[in-house]
């Protein structure tokens, strides 16, 4: 059961049949909204909080929010079981218990939280544990039903006498009956999203005690006492909201994430040159953003970029498994590594790596280290993109001269890597904004734009704002400098052109590239565009935000892509979270 | 054989009879009056029993604790007072007179910070206190053994137990928060809307008890340009707490006057007049404390507000 963000109903859905029924329905105009479902434990009736609408909230000078209960059977009438009150913010329901009533959250007006039982009979409340400016998570019940356990803030947010540090948040498990409460889980870090195992002898729960990165914990808890110290079951998970767990040991959770990227997944048809959807995410580690992927010569690895959960804007770069899931991390106390997307060697077992000051690195893959491999020439300055040539002997690169240092970037040198000398291949009168090598080596895909007219460049970047469309072109060039030819343009695309994706199709017959689409803002079209010329393709594909950093697979089945999200969710399940215990 | 298993078999039900009499036992004495929270924080160390609430109810009650013997905890902490005694300072034995007024002792079980200045961080830590104060009880802890036949400790656990029991709840304000519209009147709804908005008392008297537990300055020490009691500063020496006091739970207030931390106001009007006035001006003063410029009619509303507030009185084994 559900409240539907986009038609605002609160809906039920039978994960049998994936039969969808509308429970109550709900306006965006009038604000009427259910919010906080929850299913009794037979599934005959559902708790919820409904907002009855912010017209009438504001005429009142308070909140118009109701607890209800509805029936799950079709053409039902939901029945108010709290009315909206001046006394409270609201009623959030969290868990039905086996005897018929209702643990939920009130929010008095004054600050206030409380942990309380209201009767699914007559609605009145036991309030069990009244919290201050605390902030108290989402109870859960144990499978006995004799413990709940929630997190909150060590300690009150305001005023404090001992404030704890800024979301300190720990978790406590308190007697059903109103007895005994204990903090199970302690210390100066987030620790929220408690839910309990099957047999109730744990507490799993999301925490960055270690090294402040989100992960995945347990606490063993016996009769509502704390036992050995807790244990990380799973890192790097990101800030994650458990929902429940399997008696086979398989926790559901949630993400959510408000912005960055997140890395896809999606199959590619090389013969009529479409998409074939849906996307899958590319990895299971959820932290932010991860971005930049590129697929290995060999098809047998992607490397992306992820950001660090401790620490926004650098990143670590990883390389996954294709086939086995698995995922290295590398990073480098030598330089801070940026977003942008890494290049492969042709051995597909190092990668290319710029370090903003003007040198590039190889990481080989197997020892880790980062090895430096070319160094810029002090007139010239140069762009993170770097492609190696498929003998791995030449590194091409975006870079810029004196004349026009500060706008953007002119010219593709390449630099010899066993010889150490550098020359210019190819210089424009406009600015690149990215590149590609074609599969035999030969000849250079360019995307560019030119610097008058409307389009200001200033440091390498546009002045435009994220959202409005930039002329660009694109065109193709001999690695020797010969044969420039323009292929299509101009036409617009989002965001800055040097973060925008230029991909040759393994066969060297056409490249895929973004466009801006012609009728939604912040969505770009993936276009693919034969290397002969003409009009470009609609491939099947939208993403949100620029086409950033694409890659295709080798044997061109699939296309590997990040996508910018704003306010998304992610519902996901790790399976054998106790895989050292024996479940029952 | 079977006698030895029908003897165990007696032994284990009677065990299991123990063991769910003490559980509903602990479950009667846990059920709070209406508005307060079933759950009460109690230390591991000391936990609730029908004994100890007994025997610290006896104690409380006892002027054996009192040096000349004419006086008990209840002295001061009258039940017809909500546990207050309604002089503006406390009065110990033979008439010596403290500086503080006698806080209410109720729904303390739920407090975090004990003393108007909070030196003591549990009843527990506090319970001994006035019993061996020369100006109060007036006892030594050799004196107070003997005349109990008590360790300082069971005097103690049995006191900070009794006084967790002290619950007042129930009043036509819960009944209202309950559902029970008709349990206050337009006026006191009036004084209930100033008192979360103009009269911003909900800064500091919040929750189920009215009170964030905090402590603030509101200037009522602040005298000839010097605090004549420093409050929490005398504990914390945080230059932030001079002339700062622990905020009163509002339940009973009607019933516990004087009022202030040294009983220098007489009535709830008066009490309110001078919050609408801001408090009283020093270097100190509380950001909350500022002028509400409240009217005649207004602060007439909140007092009849707060009267809503008196409900009825748990304590013990009742």
């Amino acid at each position: 059961v559900f409240a539907n963000r986009i038609t605002f109903d609160l809906e039920i859905r039978d994960n049998l049949t994936g039969e969808l029924q509308q429970l109550q329905a709900g306006s965006q105009q009038e604000g009427r909204t259910a919010r906080a479902p929850v299913l009794s434990p037979d599934s005959s009736q559902v708790a919820y909080r409904w907002y009855t609408g912010s017209l009438a909230a504001e005429a009142n000078n308070f909140r118009m929010s109701e607890l209800r209960i509805a029936s799950t059977k079709p053409g039902s009438k939901p029945r108010v079981l709290i009315p909206a009150s001046p006394q409270n913010e609201y009623v959030q329901p969290a868990a039905w218990s086996r005897d018929g009533r209702l643990l939920a959250r009130i929010w008095k007006n004054d600050g206030t939280v409380q942990i309380a039982w209201i009767s699914v009979r007559d609605g009145s409340v036991s309030v069990l544990r009244s919290l201050w400016q605390r902030s108290p998570g989402r109870p859960t019940l144990s499978p006995d039903g004799k413990y709940i356990a929630y997190s909150a803030l060590a300690t009150e947010s305001v005023r404090s006498i001992n404030p704890a540090p800024e979301g300190n948040s720990h978790i406590y498990v308190l007697a059903t009956n109103g007895g005994p409460e204990t903090e199970v889980v302690g210390g100066n870090s987030s620790n929220e999203g408690p839910v309990w195992s099957a047999d109730g002898n744990h507490i799993l729960f999301s925490s960055n005690r270690k090294n402040g990165e989100f992960g995945l914990w347990s606490v063993p808890v016996r009769e509502g006492k704390p036992g050995d110290p807790p244990e990380l079951l799973k890192p790097g998970t990101g800030r994650l909201i458990p929902i429940g767990l399997t008696s086979s040991g398989s926790l559901y959770f949630a993400n959510r994430q408000r912005e960055g990227d997140e890395a896809f997944v999606i199959q590619f048809s090389e013969p009529d040159g479409k998409i074939y959807g849906p996307s899958s995410p590319l990895t299971e580690n959820f932290v932010g953003t991860n971005r930049g992927v590129s697929w290995s010569p060999d098809g047998e690895f992607i490397a992306f970029k992820r950001e660090r959960a401790t620490k926004k804007g650098t990143f670590d770069v990883v390389v996954r498994n294709v086939a086995s899931r698995e995922e290295r991390t590398y990073s480098t106390s030598l330089f801070e590594i940026g977003p942008e997307a890494t290049n492969w060697f042709q051995d597909s077992k190092g990668l290319v790596q710029y370090d903003s000051a003007g040198t590039y690195y190889r990481l080989d893959l197997m020892s880790g280290e980062f090895r430096k491999i070319a160094t810029g020439s002090s007139q010239l300055s140069y762009g993170t993109a770097a492609i190696p040539s498929p003998d791995n002997n030449v590194l091409y690169v975006t870079a810029s001269d004196s004349a026009i240092k500060g706008l953007g970037f002119n010219r593709i040198v390449a630099f010899d890597l066993k010889a150490g000398l550098e020359r210019s291949v190819f210089t424009s009168s406009e600015v690149f904004g990215t590149f590609a090598l074609s599969p035999d080596g030969r000849t250079l895909a360019i995307m560019s734009a030119n610097t008058g007219g409307g389009s200001k460049w200033i440091n390498g970047r546009f002045l435009m704002q994220m959202g409005s469309p930039q002329p660009v072109r694109l065109s193709v060039v001999g690695i020797d400098g010969t044969g420039y030819r323009l292929l299509y343009g101009p036409f617009p695309i989002l965001e800055n052109p040097s973060s925008n994706a230029l991909v040759w199709t393994r066969d060297g017959r056409s490249v895929l590239f973004g466009m801006s689409h012609p009728d939604r803002p912040l969505v770009t079209q993936v276009m693919r565009l034969s290397i002969q010329g003409g009009e470009p393709r609609y491939t099947g594909l939208d993403i949100r935000g620029p086409f950033h950093y694409v890659s295709l697979a080798p044997g061109n089945a699939s296309i590997a892509f990040s996508e910018t999200l704003q306010d998304r969710w992610r519902l996901s399940a790790v399976d054998n979270v106790f895989p050292s215990r024996k479940l029952p | 054989m079977r006698r030895a298993m029908s003897h165990l078999a007696m032994r284990l039900s009677l065990t299991i009879a123990l063991v769910v009499f003490v559980t509903v036992l602990q479950a009667e004495v846990l059920k709070p009056p209406l508005g307060l929270d079933l759950h009460i924080p109690v230390p591991e160390a000391n936990p609730l029993t029908r004994e100890k609430i007994l025997l610290g109810r006896r104690l409380f009650f006892d002027k054996k604790l009192s040096r000349d013997g004419s006086l008990s905890c209840a002295s001061c902490h009258e039940p017809k007072h909500a546990f207050s005694d309604g002089r503006a300072v406390a009065r110990g034995i033979h008439g010596a007179e403290g500086l503080r007024n006698t806080p209410a002792l109720i729904n303390r079980g739920y407090g975090s910070h004990f003393f108007l200045d909070g030196r003591a961080s549990s009843l527990e830590s506090q319970a001994l206190e006035p019993i061996l104060n020369p100006i109060e009880l007036g006892l030594t802890q050799p004196e107070l053994q003997q005349r109990t036949g008590l360790k300082a400790t069971e005097v103690v656990a049995a006191l900070a137990t009794y006084v967790r029991t002290i619950r007042s709840g129930g009043s036509r304000f819960d009944r209202y928060s309950a559902g029970e519209s008709r349990a206050v009147n337009q006026l006191e709804k009036e004084g209930m809307r100033i008192f979360r908005g103009k009269g911003r008392c909900n800064a500091c008297h919040v929750g189920p008890n009215f009170t964030d537990e905090q402590f603030h300055n509101t200037g009522v020490a602040w005298r000839d340009g010097r605090f004549d009691d420093e409050g929490r500063f005398s504990v914390t020496r945080n230059p932030l707490d001079h002339g700062a006091f622990k905020t009163p739970t509002l339940r009973e207030i009607a019933r516990t006057a004087p009022y202030m931390h040294d009983g220098s106001i007489a009535t709830l009007e008066q009490v309110i007049n001078f919050y609408s006035d801001g408090g009283r001006q020093n270097p100190s003063l509380d950001a909350q404390i500022r002028p509400r410029n409240l009217t005649s009619e207004e602060q007439l509303a909140l007092t009849a507000f707060l009267r809503t507030l008196t409900g009825r009185i748990q304590e013990g084994m009742r």
